[in-house]
């Protein structure tokens, strides 16, 4: 009577094998969701695009995070993801390591997206040109009076896991930045630490600076000497290539990638995709207009 | 169920044996064989922890030190089947490979540029001084305040106040240091902008004041526990001989665990050291190095944080970062051997 | 005798104004949360993906607890009834000690190389909820060592003298002793488990999810790591930072639980030990 295995180890077992029984479950009873990674200066219109793809299509979920360019394009290198966002060209690195796994990535540009430069509204440098910009960045310049405003320039941006800041780097910097930059998670904290910031100056999307509204003042941008400045919110502009720091958007896929992979894409191309990037405040690239 | 034979009391067991480690003879063939199977699979599961531990161990050494082995050029026909231009190639070749390996320059650096145009830069040193920064800030205020909490409550505190006191300690260290993050960016950065008139307040200041307050309730429980074990005699014969409970305390309790206040010290800078959001939210994540307590600084653990999702696998970038967690394992097991070393060779 | 007295009161209201200033200010630091997060939780639950984070949360801490609570209480089991002085052991427990203090963002470096990539589960609910397990492990295995050693001595011998088995004694005598203990330590490693952060941005925590997404092998949220995203990462700070603290006060209120559960368990044992 005395040494009968003990009924505790029954109760506590059972609950153990219930949870475990209904992770299971409900492991098998979804299927294998889209998995998409990438930038986050487009995080929020994929965001919107995810749900209304996976609302037409039940059975279909779409599990969506940042981490930035080279995160997604790293992932999907490792075969971690189905979809990259990427927010500039791939990199040399990028492709020298994918043709070394025998991966072969296509990118499909859907919107065109501008980097704005934004100072805090009482600020009154209204306009830089790219040689300016350029001094800052780089930390050439460290102060605000030979620009048109007074005290010492605060900086802004994003990590070097980053697309903006790559491409930035590119167009612009054509050097390194100076060190003493921030960097900030994303282009949300940068608009908002410069709205905080009357010294301040960071780059951002174009989507992220007009959810500030009047919080920040967007800079425009001089190419060349002479010429008048040009607004990164200025569509034309940006079509024809007149502002400096236009980039297209793209979601890069395998070549060969899975059905709904592929649907995503395609859906971005859509009659409701492109409404809902024009809507976004992003402009919209029909596939036909796709830059190479 | 008793068989009559067996004897009801176990042998007397020699001096100094403890009875557990000794076997009953069991009479029930079942029953040991139960037990036989029992005691296998808790042992089983035991050595399964071990093994996993070893592993642990293993696993982030290799990966940590294969920063040391050279990384070699990039074979020229995966350049060409990228299709690269010679700008494109010459960037790419210096960033992938032809590495000797990083640890020189790990330790010898302030320069982490793991995207830098020309050739890639991964110099800890920088990293490494913004961890010293803000985990020694914590250490400063977190060591004098958590012993002075852990000497309030062993020798003043009522007994009612120890009842309030207990369950508000465990409070604060079962907060999630996300929470301690996000209350570094939205409440204490403006504030310690306002107050030392910054531009913004993510900087290693606010990380180094989070740290603190993560890392007090390990240094209150390890100094609370330390105080606790000196011997009420010695306190009863210090106050018999006249002294007052100022004397006492500086001339025997202090002494008496100093070692254990010194080990909830390192404790405490143990638990700053590894955390990752606070640092990671509070303390605006530049490159540069930081230079006092109110520019930006940018910790190890946020640095992996931030940057391993993006790094190509066996590049140079994901090998100094690897690198980098090693340091930390490193650093984080030393303190914890020092720190126990000293609490055995304080106890009574 | 009346200047050291003066002296004794002078340093115990010293340190006493610390005492409670911390507690103060820790009680503050909980009331903020909740008073700023909890109006906003009813309204954005369907928001936002709080729903989304918090279930992920409660997944994440189901496997923690499947892969730490066994392991860690057969561990403990081992060292304080198996052998507790062997060379094995006191190397075990050495580890187990050491370990317990290695950063979260470490472990997360292994669950990245061994459970994402070595053991190809990719980034998922199942390689995360294992690198939360493996990282409560030392911290709970030594609790509940400690509580199974501090069952007296006498009650294994009496049993033993009565015939029992050693496994006998472990289930009928220590274990039932030692069970408040033991439930406490696994309570306070799962609730520690459920507010990392850092491991989860390395094992597949995602920004946000859409339509069915939820399975062992899927990506998932997870609300530690959503206040960090909606801080960081959310379009629109006006927006991103209520919903944070709502999240923020979701994953308290989701601690304060498990380690009432604990005390509560803790407090029935008590009772039906002595009846």
């Amino acid at each position: 009577m005395l040494f009968v295995p003990s009924p505790r180890s029954v109760t506590l077992g059972g609950p153990a094998l219930c949870a475990l029984a209904l992770i299971l479950g409900l492991g098998c009873a979804s299927g294998r969701p889209l998995r998409v990674q990438g930038s986050e200066s487009e995080l929020e219109l994929i965001e919107g695009l995810a749900q209304r793809f996976a609302e037409d299509r039940p059975g279909v979920g779409v599990a969506l995070s940042g981490g930035g360019s080279a995160a997604g394009v790293t992932s999907l290198i490792d075969g971690a993801i189905d979809v990259a966002t990427v927010s500039r060209p791939l990199l040399p690195t990028e492709r020298v390591e994918a043709a070394r796994r025998g991966v072969r990535l296509t990118a499909t540009p859907f919107a065109l997206d501008t980097i704005c430069v934004v100072v805090h509204p009482k600020n009154p440098v209204v306009a830089l040109d790219l040689d300016e910009l350029g001094e800052i960045l780089r930390g050439e310049t460290t102060r605000w009076e030979g620009l048109g405003g007074a005290g010492p320039i605060s900086l802004y941006g994003r990590p070097s896991s980053s697309g903006t800041w790559s491409l930035l780097r590119e167009r612009v910097v054509k050097g390194d930045y100076t060190p003493s930059i921030r960097a900030l998670g994303g282009s949300a904290a940068v608009v908002q630490a410069v709205a905080a910031d009357p010294h301040g100056l960071g780059y951002a999307a174009l989507s992220y600076v007009r959810h500030a509204g009047d919080s920040v003042r967007v800079l425009g941008l001089v190419v060349s000497p002479g010429e008048p400045a040009v607004d990164p919110r200025d569509e034309a502009a940006a079509r024809e290539g007149r502002y400096p720091i236009t980039r297209a958007l793209s979601l890069v896929t395998l070549a060969e990638p899975r059905p709904d992979a592929a649907a995503l894409v395609a859906f971005s191309q859509s009659e409701t995709g492109l409404t809902m990037i024009e809507q976004a405040g992003l402009f919209a690239l029909e596939a036909s207009h796709a830059e190479p | 169920m008793l068989s009559p034979e067996r004897s009801l009391a176990p042998p007397e067991p020699a001096e100094g044996v403890r009875l557990s480690a000794w076997r009953p003879p069991i009479a029930d063939a079942h029953r040991a064989r139960h037990d036989r199977v029992m005691r296998a699979l808790v042992a089983a599961g035991a050595g399964v922890v071990g093994l996993m531990l070893a592993g642990f161990l293993g696993v982030l050494t290799v990966k940590g030190l294969s920063a040391l082995w050279p990384i070699p050029p990039v074979d020229p026909a995966l350049i060409q089947a990228a299709g690269l231009n010679a700008e494109e190639a010459a960037r790419a070749s210096a960033a992938l490979g032809g590495w000797e390996g990083l640890s020189a320059g790990l330790l010898r650096s302030a320069r982490w540029a793991p995207q830098a145009l020309d050739t890639p830069s991964f110099g800890a040193l920088g990293l490494m001084g913004s961890t010293a920064l803000t985990t020694g800030l914590a250490a400063l205020i977190a060591a004098p305040l958590g012993v002075a909490v852990a000497i309030y409550l062993n020798a003043f505190a009522r007994p009612f106040e120890r009842a309030w006191a207990r369950p508000a300690i465990e409070l604060l260290a079962a907060l999630p240091s996300v929470l301690l993050g996000l209350i570094g960016v939205s409440l204490l950065g403006p504030a310690l902008a306002r107050l030392f008139n910054l531009p913004s307040g993510l900087v290693a200041l606010n990380g180094g004041l989070l740290l603190a307050l993560m890392a007090l309730p390990t240094v209150i429980a390890v100094a609370w526990e330390a105080l606790n074990a000196v011997p009420q005699t010695f306190t009863e014969a210090s106050l018999a001989l006249g002294a007052d409970r100022v004397t006492t305390l500086w001339r025997v309790t202090l002494p008496a665990s100093w070692r254990g206040l010194v080990a909830a010290s390192l404790l405490g800078l143990g638990r700053a050291l590894g955390e990752t959001m606070a640092v990671l939210m509070a303390c605006g994540n530049s490159e540069a190095p930081p230079t006092s307590l109110l520019s930006p600084a940018h910790a190890m653990t946020a640095t992996l944080a931030l940057e391993l999702p993006g790094a190509l696998r066996d590049s140079a970038h994901q090998r100094a970062l690897f690198a980098l967690g090693l340091m930390l394992l490193t650093i984080s097991l030393t303190n914890q051997l020092v720190a126990r070393r000293l609490l055995r060779q304080g106890a009574p | 005798m009346n200047s050291a007295s003066r002296r004794e009161r002078l340093l115990a209201g010293l340190l006493g104004g610390l005492t409670a200033a911390l507690v103060a200010l820790t009680v503050g630091l909980v009331l903020v949360i909740l008073a700023r997060g909890l109006p906003q939780v009813g309204a954005l639950l369907n928001q936002g993906g709080l729903g989304a984070a918090a279930l992920g949360t409660i997944g994440l801490t189901l496997i923690t607890a499947l892969v730490a609570a066994p392991f860690g209480v057969a561990t403990a089991i081992a060292l304080s009834e198996l052998g507790p002085t062997g060379r094995l052991a006191r190397g075990l427990r050495f580890g187990l000690g050491t370990l317990a203090g290695v950063p979260g963002v470490v472990w997360g470096l292994f669950g990245l190389v061994v459970f994402v990539q070595g053991l190809a589960l990719g980034p998922s609910l199942l390689a995360a909820g294992l690198t939360l397990g493996v990282f409560t492990l030392p911290s709970l295995t030594l609790a509940c060592e400690q509580a199974l050693r501090a069952v007296p001595e006498e009650e294994r011998e009496a049993a033993f003298a009565l015939g029992a088995t050693r496994w006998e004694v472990i289930t009928r005598n220590v274990l039932p002793r030692a069970a408040p203990g033991i439930l406490s330590g696994v309570a306070l490693g799962l609730s520690r488990a459920a507010g990392e952060t850092a491991p989860l941005l390395l094992t597949g925590a995602v920004y946000s999810i859409s339509g069915p997404v939820f399975g062992l092998s899927a990506p998932f949220m997870a609300l530690p790591h959503h206040v960090y995203t909606l801080v960081t990462q959310h379009p629109d700070p006006a927006v991103g930072e209520p919903l944070a603290f709502a999240a923020a006060a979701l994953l308290l209120l989701l601690s304060l639980l498990i380690g009432g559960l604990a005390a509560g368990l803790r407090a029935r044992l008590r009772l039906g030990e002595g009846l």
